[in-house]
């Protein structure tokens, strides 16, 4: 993405937290927001928006699709990408739009990667820990599983990263040697 | 007797007559002739002595242009003999030269050789020290594995955590 995308994305972005900034249902929002989001990776979405063998009227048709908001700023926000066919910009403004309520509020999604699921009473011993550490609130916590870990997990916070993965101290063991 | 007589003074008359008439002629000749006669004598012998002067002198012309042939042979043959003096003296230096070129590149390829081997035998030592290292990671990758349980893992993520907290 170029900086003129990146100043439009912003822009997209800005004046849509902005208009919610005040509203009490802000993280419903937001979790409706990130819904839509797993919805355009799971199905690719981004590709066909990108590609430039669709033609507008099929990206403004896949991308209506997604209109189906119970909250009339995403679907204006929707509306005002199909009017301006910046429809690749979708993902990166809804993207933006997560981490600008987030840096507003100070709360951010944690995002957990371990070799097996942790424990519920786990889960909030480590929220608690991640949110006095890097003085922030957690809004929720998205496990990942990635058996490549080999043990332990690697929390994400905001673009902090604790990683306690016994590959991580396989690796630092095999530099040592 | 008369008659006898008459014969002898006619022959003896004939005979002054002959030998006037003869001196007469040689008279004449000494007179008129003999110069002419004698020039072309002269200048012949002065012919002939000029062709033997100038004969002699190319003689000795010859004898000098071979003398000098000579001299120039024998100077010729000196630096003939001094120019394969000279070229044989180079050809040793050069000789030299190159002996000495050939031993120092090969002295240098021999350096060069040394060091690309050296290098070469670290670079392994030190690939074979990582090949070993990640062996040794990943068969301790694969033992942790293999020993640890569900339990165990959920015991070192709280660990983990515990760690995390004391810090």
């Amino acid at each position: 993405m170029g900086v003129k995308e990146a100043t439009v994305v912003h822009q997209y972005a800005y004046q849509f937290v902005e208009n919610i900034a005040y509203r009490e249902d802000i993280w419903a929002i937001y979790d409706e927001v990130q819904r839509m989001i797993v919805i355009i990776e799971e199905t690719k979405l981004n590709r066909i928006l990108s590609s430039p063998t669709v033609s507008s009227e099929d990206k403004a048709g896949f991308v209506r699709n997604l209109r189906q908001s119970s909250y009339r700023f995403i679907n204006d926000l929707i509306e005002t990408l199909i009017q301006d066919e910046n429809y690749d910009l979708l993902l990166p403004t809804l993207e933006d739009i997560l981490l600008k309520i987030s840096k507003s509020k100070n709360e951010y999604d944690m995002v957990v990667t371990s070799f097996q699921a942790l424990t519920e009473e786990q889960k909030q011993r480590l929220t608690a820990i991640v949110e006095e550490r890097f003085s922030v609130k957690v809004h929720n916590v998205i496990e990942e599983i990635d058996k490549e870990l080999l043990g332990g997990f690697i929390v994400n916070v905001n673009h902090r990263v604790i990683d306690t993965s016994v590959r991580a101290q396989l690796g630092d063991i095999r530099k040592k040697l | 007797m008369i008659t006898v007589l008459s014969t002898s003074a006619t022959i003896l008359g004939n005979f002054i007559l002959v030998t006037a008439s003869f001196l007469t002629l040689i008279i004449l000749i000494r007179v008129f002739a003999w110069k002419n006669l004698t020039g072309i004598f002269e200048q012949r012998a002065e012919k002939i002595a000029g062709e033997i002067d100038a004969a002699e002198e190319k003689n000795q012309a010859a004898a000098a242009l071979v003398k000098q042939r000579q001299v120039e042979l024998e100077q010729s043959r000196i630096e003939g003999k001094k120019i394969i003096q000279d070229a044989v003296a180079r050809a040793k230096v050069e000789k030299k030269h190159i002996v000495d070129q050939a031993d120092v590149e090969a002295q240098a390829l021999k350096d060069k050789a040394k060091l690309e081997i050296a290098a070469e035998k670290r670079e392994a030592q030190e690939q074979l020290k990582v090949q070993v290292a990640s062996l040794a990671v990943d068969l301790a990758g694969k033992i942790i594995l293999e020993d640890l349980d569900q339990a165990a893992h959920s015991a070192l993520i709280d660990r983990y955590i515990d760690r995390l907290g004391e810090k």
